[in-house]
């Protein structure tokens, strides 16, 4: 595989492109012409595709989207270009084993494919989303660790410092991250899980500055640091500098895409081209260990519309079949803490994404708009949906799938936001309100009555 | 050469389907067939651009249609504006804003959504990009004579400097000049209380409806 | 002292001021009316002034000045006000007894008095100079590290990686910090001091993610990370980032402060005043645990115009007479490296500085503008000297200035470039070639016949 330095004298020397021209001329006239010539064609009666044809025309899609557009830095105005034989050997190259954690925590990442009966890799957190003081992420991510099927975890993201409001690039944001940091750190060690791996500890960070400060204070060979693109198909200074300070310090990283259905990606077919598309970027790029993609609608900012979990799917067939990449996915749901819907859309972006071939990090709820509207209860619930479908074939896993959609998909719009962490956890001890519990309860039931799915293993919220 | 009615509606077809670049060379043929700019506008380019922002808002196209749209009519509005000022007329804009995404924050697609349909829906739009320092905005409402100034932030720590341009205009005795509104992932209706804003828009759709209902006196 | 939080909050808090009125309508025009209240005058005849008094109006001056005008925050466009109790109580709270580098190689910093008989720290190396390759800034790094009276060694910046020219704010700034963090510390070790205190850890760094990149990667607690000011009195989310950042890390910040004689500052007497104010910003805004003062000349830019020389001793007095937190002056020369220019202007300020109660880091050389252009010589001969001079009244160092400035200020604008480090020294054996030894012992015994007792032989031959 070609270096980063090769990487970054690229992006200081490549082809000189306007952002406009980029995005309107490169990016959206290619993806179009590609999604026609490779007939890529969305199908929401099918939002898990059970099409491997398909699959591979969108993996060839995207890696032909790749090689013409390239990728764009801001930056220098510039980019990136490769040749396909760059390419075929980055895809070639032998990775090695996958491998986060530390001590009892450490694990090898699974390669899977679609209808694998690996169990896959379920991260926890709240999808960076924020919290109104430390000791809501401590109490967070101590609950997060209690569960034996979370194998690493991310931070949420603090809003406040000593009670002062976060100022992004001011030194607030440098301190607020390092808190981030250490107070994941510890909250791991209280519950027992110290080499559990942090995969994204800095998620207060918003500039690279702030990411090494506090990357700095916790994160380490075994554990990984959160890098992403900008749509679509960008990377700037910013994001190149933090691969240049992880690369040096030996961690790894989540290569991040929050790919915008309805933005530069265009609809649905588009969208899952460019999704495959990014499988490159990530690797040659932003030098990732794992994928991290969110293909998310722009308008009702969540990863369960019937569309996206199309995206999601058939983009996690095309990448698993077609790469050595594998995909972490990340998802945001609309409904928040204690509501059913909340369970339902994840049970069903969950199961999506695991049936095609990836593995999960769950998850930012209440559309990750409002403080402190998380709790652990989403995510121990999606790794524990995450488990009960491995091994299920993916037309069972579209019935499932379209009836959760038919519950849920209309309240999607004016979702409810449910309540807020202190409302439905003691912080101090992790137990959850006897009403959330009734919630929880009923849709786990459901779940096994309504869609045969077994879980694994028993719930430590009953 | 085509029928006079055929051209406008090839222009609007051109615009439904997506053939933007064939808008300018039919706005051209229009005025070389005879066609009044008045009319080419009126009938032409603005039943089209107002097809694909309803197109959108319907999630039947995204914002590169959006977007390639919005290039389209400009191109159109350069063969056509002079003809206009020299009859006497002029498009007039139903408002100025000044838009931009606050200091800090790189984040840009919400914002050119609703630069783009705000542009569609008639409004002069400067649009300052990315990470825009407070006095700035001030700055440019100033030069260009907005009524609105609207402040986008996509992350919890940039959005206090929403809050700070709201302070500066205080600062400079401006505040009264201008309707602020702010929106973006993280902002609230509370927030956008808490900090001063005028309006805040959960979606782009809000922020023009908000931004039409202030230029009519309704706010 | 007013914790960092505070600091924050008033960058964020404090009165809203455009840039340009708070350097026009605040500073320039404060600074005046103070400098004429308190009678300061430049008096080209005396480089080293001696009288107390007049450092002393500077000092009150600087205080008055500084509440005045307070700090400026270019990213938030607002003022950082203080009161006069607060940059009083600032001082009582600054560190003590600071002690630099690790293990045996530790030592602490003097706190020195003009006429000190106490030698002066010398932080000896090309005090962040450009160099263009690995290899001539690990041979330089080991050669500064060797040298008799090192305290402390400040890194060259790297100008390139691999031959490719650093772009500021891109991956190629940060791999040059980091870079530019492990050589340093393998030249040290090298040398036989692992421990030496790194004075400027990363030089090659503009924007903070380099900085903290280079110090998270290889940072020790006996090093010393220099932030500074920019001109005037200003600081930016990105300084206050570094800052937060050290402070956490807990690494000593060397506080820079950089007035520019002809700019904002005015003259030699503004000038004064305002490098002895910025010891107290250095303090609160940069949480600084030694000062780093380096003055300007706008035209030639460096340090060694007598106006410049003047300036930095009167504040150097100022500062000595009514603080417990040591300057560690740094400056740059005009001249390059085998050039007799070069060791005059060295000798001029430094004898300027240390009689003054000053310590000193020396030297960047050519103006610091070209690279390579630097060797070990002229900063041993800074050390040489500032060792010599220690304890001297300063009318007597005043009257070996005024002949050295002679000797060289009318070539000051059209100065010689000297020769590259690797054409006068040896990139192996770190020893000097014929040439720039003849010149280091011309210097030398022009010195002593102006009065200068060197303490030791010299070292090279």
């Amino acid at each position: 595989m070609i270096s980063f330095r090769d990487v970054v004298d690229r992006a200081l020397d490549g082809p000189i492109t306007s952002s406009k021209d980029f995005d309107l001329r490169l990016l959206v006239r290619t993806v179009r012409r590609l999604a026609k010539e490779y007939d890529v064609q969305y199908d929401p009666e099918t939002p898990v595709s059970g099409d491997d044809e398909l699959a591979d025309r969108i993996w060839q899609a995207g890696v032909e989207l790749f090689l013409e557009v390239g990728v764009y830095v801001p930056d220098t105005e510039r980019r990136i270009t490769f040749s396909r034989d760059e390419v075929e050997l980055a895809l070639a190259y032998n990775r090695g084993p996958i491998l986060f954690g530390s001590g009892v925590d450490r694990r090898e990442f699974p390669l899977r494919k679609p209808e694998d009966p690996t169990p896959p890799w379920c991260s926890l957190g709240a999808g960076g989303g924020a919290v109104s003081s430390e000791f809501h992420l401590l109490s967070l991510i101590r609950e997060y660790a209690r569960n034996p099927l979370c194998w690493s975890i991310t931070t949420p993201s603090l809003t406040h410092v000593d009670g002062r409001l976060i100022v992004a690039g001011s030194p607030l944001e440098v301190e607020g991250s390092i808190r981030n940091m250490v107070m994941g750190r510890e909250a791991l060690r209280q519950a027992g899980r110290p080499g559990l791996p942090i995969v994204n500890g800095v998620a207060s960070a918003a500039h690279a500055s702030s990411h090494i400060a506090g990357a700095g204070f916790g994160i380490g060979p075994t554990d990984a640091m959160e890098i992403g693109a900008h749509h679509e198909m960008r990377v700037d200074f910013d994001s190149l500098n933090k691969v240049a300070y992880t690369l040096s310090r030996g961690s790894q990283i989540w290569a991040e895409n929050g790919v915008i259905l309805g933005g530069m990606a265009g609809g649905p077919a588009t969208t899952a081209i460019v999704t495959a598309g990014y499988n490159l970027l990530d690797m040659l790029v932003l030098r990732g260990s794992t994928q991290h993609p969110f293909p998310i609608h722009f308008d009702l900012r969540t990863t369960t519309t019937r569309d996206t979990l199309w995206v999601r799917s058939v983009a996690n067939q095309a990448i698993s079949r077609n790469s050595w990449l594998p995909v972490a996915n990340l998802g945001y749901v609309g409904a928040g803490p204690t509501t059913e819907m909340a369970l339902y859309e994840t049970a069903a972006w969950v199961t999506a994404a695991v049936v095609s071939g990836g593995s999960i990090e769950a998850e930012g709820v209440a559309k990750n708009a409002h403080v402190d509207y998380t709790s652990p209860v989403e995510p121990y619930f999606a790794s524990e949906i995450a488990h009960a479908v491995v091994g299920m074939r993916r037309q069972e896993a579209n019935e499932v799938v379209k009836a959760l959609l038919d519950v849920y998909e209309a309240r999607l719009p004016d979702a409810p936001i449910g309540v807020r962490l202190q409302d439905c956890m003691n912080l101090e001890n992790g137990e959850i309100t006897p009403e959330y519990r009734e919630v929880y309860s009923k849709v786990r039931q459901e779940m096994t009555a309504k869609f045969g799915l077994e879980f694994k293993y028993p719930s430590i919220y009953l | 050469m085509a029928h006079k009615d055929d051209i406008l509606q090839q222009i609007m077809e051109a615009f439904t389907e997506g053939e933007f670049d064939e808008i300018q060379p039919l706005v051209q043929q229009g005025l070389d067939a005879g066609l009044d700019p008045d009319g080419i506008l009126d009938n032409g380019l603005i039943p089209g651009i107002r097809e694909v922002g309803e197109r959108f808002r319907r999630s039947e196209v995204y914002l590169p249609e959006m977007m390639m749209a919005a290039d389209a009519w400009q191109e159109g509005m350069e063969l056509l504006e002079p003809l206009i000022s020299e009859q006497g007329g002029k498009a007039e804009p139903v408002g100025r804003v000044v838009l931009g995404a606050v200091k800090g924050d790189i984040h840009s697609l919400g914002k050119n959504i609703v630069a783009t349909m705000l542009g569609t829906a008639g409004f002069e739009v400067l649009d300052l990009g990315v990470d825009v320092r407070a006095s700035k905005f001030i700055d440019e409402a100033e030069g260009f004579k907005a009524d609105i100034i609207a402040l986008s932030a996509l992350m919890t720590t940039t959005m206090p400097q929403q809050r700070d341009v709201v302070e500066h205009l205080l600062a400079r005795g401006s505040r009264d000049k201008y309707y602020v509104m702010v929106g973006g992932g993280p902002t609230t209706a509370e927030w956008a209380q808490e900090m001063g804003a005028d309006a805040f828009g959960e979606t782009a759709a809000d922020a023009v409806n908000l931004a039409l209902a202030h230029v009519e006196g309704e706010t | 002292m007013l914790t960092y939080q505070e600091i924050t909050h008033r960058a964020l808090s404090g009165p809203i001021m455009s840039e340009k009125d708070y350097d026009l309508k605040r500073f320039v025009r404060t600074l005046r009316r103070i400098v004429k209240k308190y009678g300061i005058q430049y008096n080209p005849d005396t480089p080293v002034p001696w009288q107390d008094d007049l450092a002393d109006r500077v000092w009150q001056a600087a205080l008055e000045f500084l509440s005045e005008v307070g700090a400026y925050c270019v990213d938030s466009e607002r003022v950082i006000e203080f009161s006069q109790a607060e940059l009083e109580q600032a001082l009582k709270d600054a560190p003590q007894d600071v002690v630099l580098g690790e293990g045996k190689d530790a030592r602490p910093v003097p706190i020195r008095k003009p006429e000190d008989e106490a030698p002066p720290w010398c932080s000896l190396g090309a005090a962040g100079a450009p160099v263009d390759s690995d290899e001539v800034f690990l041979s330089l790094m080991h050669a500064y590290a060797e040298l008799p009276y090192t305290d402390s060694v400040p890194t060259p910046s790297l100008t390139r990686v691999n031959g490719r020219a650093i772009v500021a704010g891109s991956p190629l700034e940060i791999e040059g910090c980091i870079r530019t963090a492990r050589l340093a510390k393998e030249a040290v070790r090298r040398a036989g001091r692992p421990g030496l205190c790194i004075a400027n850890f990363v030089a090659t760094g503009v924007c903070a993610e380099g900085h903290i990149a280079g110090h998270a990667m290889f940072g020790g607690p006996g090093d010393l990370m220099e932030i500074g000011a920019f001109a005037e009195m200003k600081t930016n989310f990105d300084i206050m980032s570094k800052v937060s950042y050290m402070e956490s890390a807990g690494c000593r910040i060397l506080g820079e402060s950089g007035p520019v004689l002809g700019g904002y500052c005015g003259g030699p007497e503004g000038t004064a005043v305002t490098l002895t104010a910025y010891h107290l910003f250095v303090l609160l805004v940069l949480r600084a645990s030694l000062h780093h003062p380096f003055c300007v000349h706008f035209g030639i830019q460096t340090s060694t115009p007598r106006d410049v020389i003047w300036a930095r001793a009167v504040a150097n007095q100022a500062i000595t007479r009514h603080s417990h937190v040591p300057c560690i002056n740094v400056g740059i020369i005009t001249a390059g490296p085998a050039t007799g220019m070069g060791l005059y202007e060295t000798a001029a300020w430094i004898a300027a500085t240390v009689a003054s109660g000053g310590s000193i880091e020396a030297t960047g050389a050519a103006q610091s503008t070209h690279p390579d252009y630097l060797s070990p010589m002229e900063p041993l001969f800074a050390a040489e000297v500032a060792h010599a001079v220690a304890g001297m009244p300063r009318q007597e160092v005043n009257e070996i200035v005024v002949k050295l400035v002679e000797r060289y200020q009318d070539r000051l604008s059209d100065p010689p470039l000297g020769k590259r480090y690797q054409e006068c020294f040896d990139l192996d054996t770190r020893r000097p070639g014929r040439e720039v030894l003849d010149y280091y012992l011309q210097a030398r015994h022009d010195l002593a016949e102006m009065g200068v007792a060197f303490e030791d032989e010299p070292f090279y031959v």
